[in-house]
């Protein structure tokens, strides 16, 4: 790991083409400006952990439990129509 | 292409109709050519299964056949990568998690597929609206019930 360490409106340099500021630091806030490539996507790792165990419990998709889900789905419709 | 499945043994699609993700899905990097099927007549529901690996095989829906008021800004490096120019060019899905317990299943808002079928490309993008990744399918009524 490496560590550097930074004063607001510095930045530091990823490869040749993305850079990252501190933009503000607020006690134990820190706002970072990144600027990258647009195929690079940049996101909260928090946000990008949680898709991604979402579409690992999703890809073991099973067709069994998919019927009941169609079950389920024709009867909600169902009320739907109904009111 | 023909292509083997787990669930549905051998299939056979036109080129055209496999859509490529060239990033993958997060967590599936390697997996980047996938297939959408039709599950039954008249279901929201589709199967986007890999051409890749047999056992790969997730459930998706169109999001606005599930969920009332779904609605977000395409992020440009999306329309970009999709060689999308207008918004109408693209089709949305979400991932289904279905759970031992149907009632409870969910869908991902929070990261939806954006499909240029006519191209043939797909991405799976983070969106920067307030959505969950866990929505529930069935109302909260239902699910306590």
């Amino acid at each position: 790991l490496l560590v550097l360490t930074r004063k607001k409106g510095e930045k530091i340099v990823i490869g040749d083409n993305i850079f990252v500021t501190v933009l503000e630091v607020k006690g134990d806030q820190i706002q970072l400006g990144i600027d990258a490539p647009r195929k690079i996507s940049v996101h909260r790792e928090e946000v990008f952990r949680e898709i991604q165990e979402e579409n690992i419990k999703a890809h073991q998709a099973r067709t069994a439990e998919l019927q009941q889900v169609q079950k389920l789905l024709g009867e909600k419709k169902g009320e739907g129509e109904d009111k | 292409l023909r292509f083997a499945t787990t669930r549905f043994g051998e299939l056979e699609v036109p080129e055209e109709g496999v859509i490529n993700f060239p990033e993958g899905l997060l967590g599936f990097e390697k997996n980047k050519k996938f297939v959408l099927l039709p599950t039954e007549e008249n279901s929201p529901l589709l199967w986007l299964q890999s051409t890749e690996d047999p056992d790969l095989a997730f459930i998706v829906a169109e999001p606005g056949l599930l969920v009332k008021g779904y609605s977000f800004e395409l992020p440009a490096e999306a329309s970009k990568k999709l060689e999308a120019e207008k918004e109408e060019e693209v089709q949305v899905v979400c991932l289904l998690v279905i759970p031992e317990d149907p009632q409870q299943s969910t869908i991902n808002l929070k990261g939806p597929l954006i499909l240029n079928i006519s191209r043939g490309l797909g991405l799976q993008v983070v969106l920067k609206e307030d959505y969950s990744t866990r929505h529930p399918v069935f109302n909260e009524a239902s699910v306590s019930a």
